[in-house]
């Protein structure tokens, strides 16, 4: 069976460390190797007890042959169920391409932050004198500060709340 | 030796004269006039604008020296408004309470300056701030509580008894606040000034009269000193006092404590 | 005593409550909020 001497001839650990799978993916991984390991073991614990029964003996041995014809029946019939992997494959198929795609897109947003932190970072190392900045400066940068000065007045806040903490008390008493 | 036709009392420090005045007619005989009090009123109210303008390091966000003098300053009388009134509400009369301090404390830092006239030694001045003070607290009160105002008078857990006796009591006291919170500012400022008057006369005295005097008198002389020291002491303390008072009563009007 | 002259009584007054009136409100409108706008500013640099 192909798919058996195919299975055996994964190297799971090769395949967890080389495409670099960590935490969850690898804890799966490992969940779906057991499930896998756990079935083979079934089947071939299965496959070595006899297949077939042997109908005449126990037409011998019991009375009610009906029971046995009824049974035989049922064993001819019986098929053991198939599963129909190819309606999973495509499944599979479509996310793997579902993820490859928001990869890429992924990838390019990264690239552009990228680029707008560059600039960014340049813009303050050249324009930096940080001892001489302004308030001007700042409320320039940001119009809600004259916003919020003028609500907090009006209210009659005259402090913003917590300054002390960050910058120390200046009080004398 | 009839060399002074008149004497010279330590109280002439303190006489308000009329600098530049306008004896007009009309209106009824109004006189209007700017008198050295106005004058150094005025001064003190250019001072303490410009030292607010000029003093903020050309708006850096860094302090300078100037800068934390003027956010301590700020700072003090925040965090005494914001422990005395109400947290977040009371924040309302906040800069009120600035004003009132860096009008006190100005006025009385120029009244430390020699042969310079201290504003705040006037009774006068310091009585109209004071019951315009209390008087708005009373009206605070009465507007937002109504006529259960009169609570304040009940101080909590009194014996029903003694009810009468302590309601007259409380009534006395909260009408002596108007004459008290003036009157502390006026008495210090005045009683010190009039003290160095008094002490730097004497001393010139006793230092004119010979070399050796010269010597003694150089102990009251340092004694003047140390106590110009205690008053500038007095000048800050006494502007703190006031605001913290007036917070106090604000408050009582407020909250009836 | 000079303080109980009562002609400069109204002078005094006058003067003190002008003085007082010009300084609440030069205070309250452009000095104190600048003080609030350079808190302000301080806390939203420290809080990027």
């Amino acid at each position: 069976m192909a798919a058996r001497s195919a299975a055996l001839k994964i190297d799971w650990v090769k395949v967890t460390s080389s495409l670099g799978l960590r935490g969850q993916t690898a804890a799966s991984l490992q969940a779906f190797k057991k499930r896998n390991d756990d079935a083979r073991r079934k089947v071939q614990l299965l496959s070595e007890q006899p297949q077939t029964i042997d109908f005449a003996h126990y037409r011998k041995v019991l009375k009610n042959q009906a029971i046995v014809d009824e049974i035989e029946n049922q064993f001819k019939t019986f098929k053991p169920a198939t599963y129909d992997v190819s309606r999973q494959l495509k499944a599979i198929e479509a996310f793997e391409a579902q993820a490859v795609q928001s990869a890429e897109e992924t990838k390019g947003k990264v690239e552009a932050e990228l680029r707008s932190l560059e600039k960014t970072l340049e813009n303050i190392e050249t324009a930096r004198p940080f001892d001489e900045l302004t308030v001007d400066e700042v409320a320039s940068a940001q119009p809600e500060i004259d916003e919020k000065t003028a609500s907090m007045v009006s209210k009659g806040r005259w402090m913003p709340a917590g300054y002390k903490e960050r910058f120390g008390d200046m009080s004398v008493v | 030796m009839r060399h002074f036709n008149f004497v010279l009392s330590p109280l002439d420090q303190f006489e308000i004269r009329d600098l530049f005045s306008i004896n007009a007619n009309l209106l009824g005989n109004i006189h209007l006039s700017l008198t050295n009090i106005g004058l150094y009123l005025s001064i003190g109210l250019f001072l303490a604008l410009s030292y607010s303008l000029l003093a903020t390091n050309n708006n850096k966000i860094i302090p300078n020296s100037w800068s934390i003098s003027q956010e301590s300053i700020y700072a003090t009388v925040h965090s005494i408004v914001i422990n005395q009134l109400n947290p977040t509400k009371g924040q309302l009369y906040f800069p009120f309470i600035y004003a009132l301090f860096i009008f006190i404390l100005v006025n009385n830092l120029i009244g430390l300056v020699p042969y310079s006239f201290a504003s705040t030694s006037h009774f006068i001045l310091t009585f109209s701030m004071s019951f315009t003070i209390v008087l708005g607290a009373t009206f605070l009160g009465f507007q937002k509580h109504g006529l259960k105002f009169f609570s304040l008078f009940v101080p909590s857990g009194c014996p029903l008894a003694l009810l009468p006796l302590l309601v007259l009591i409380e009534f006395i006291s909260y009408l002596s606040r108007n004459v008290s919170l003036g009157l502390r500012l006026a008495a210090n400022i005045l009683s010190g000034h009039m003290l160095l008057s008094i002490l730097s006369g004497f001393t010139y005295n006793i230092m004119t009269s010979g070399i050796l005097f010269f010597f003694i008198g150089l102990v009251p002389l340092a004694f003047i000193i140390a106590f110009s020291g205690l008053e500038l002491a007095i000048a800050f303390i006494q502007a703190q006092v006031f605001i913290v008072l007036a917070c106090s009563y604000i408050k009582d009007g407020l909250d009836l404590h | 005593m000079p303080q109980l002259v009562p002609f400069f009584f109204v002078n005094q007054v006058v003067f003190a409550f002008v003085v007082l009136t010009v300084l609440i409100y030069a205070l309250s409108k452009y000095i104190l909020p600048r003080f609030v706008r350079l808190f302000i500013s301080r806390i939203y640099i420290n809080k990027l």
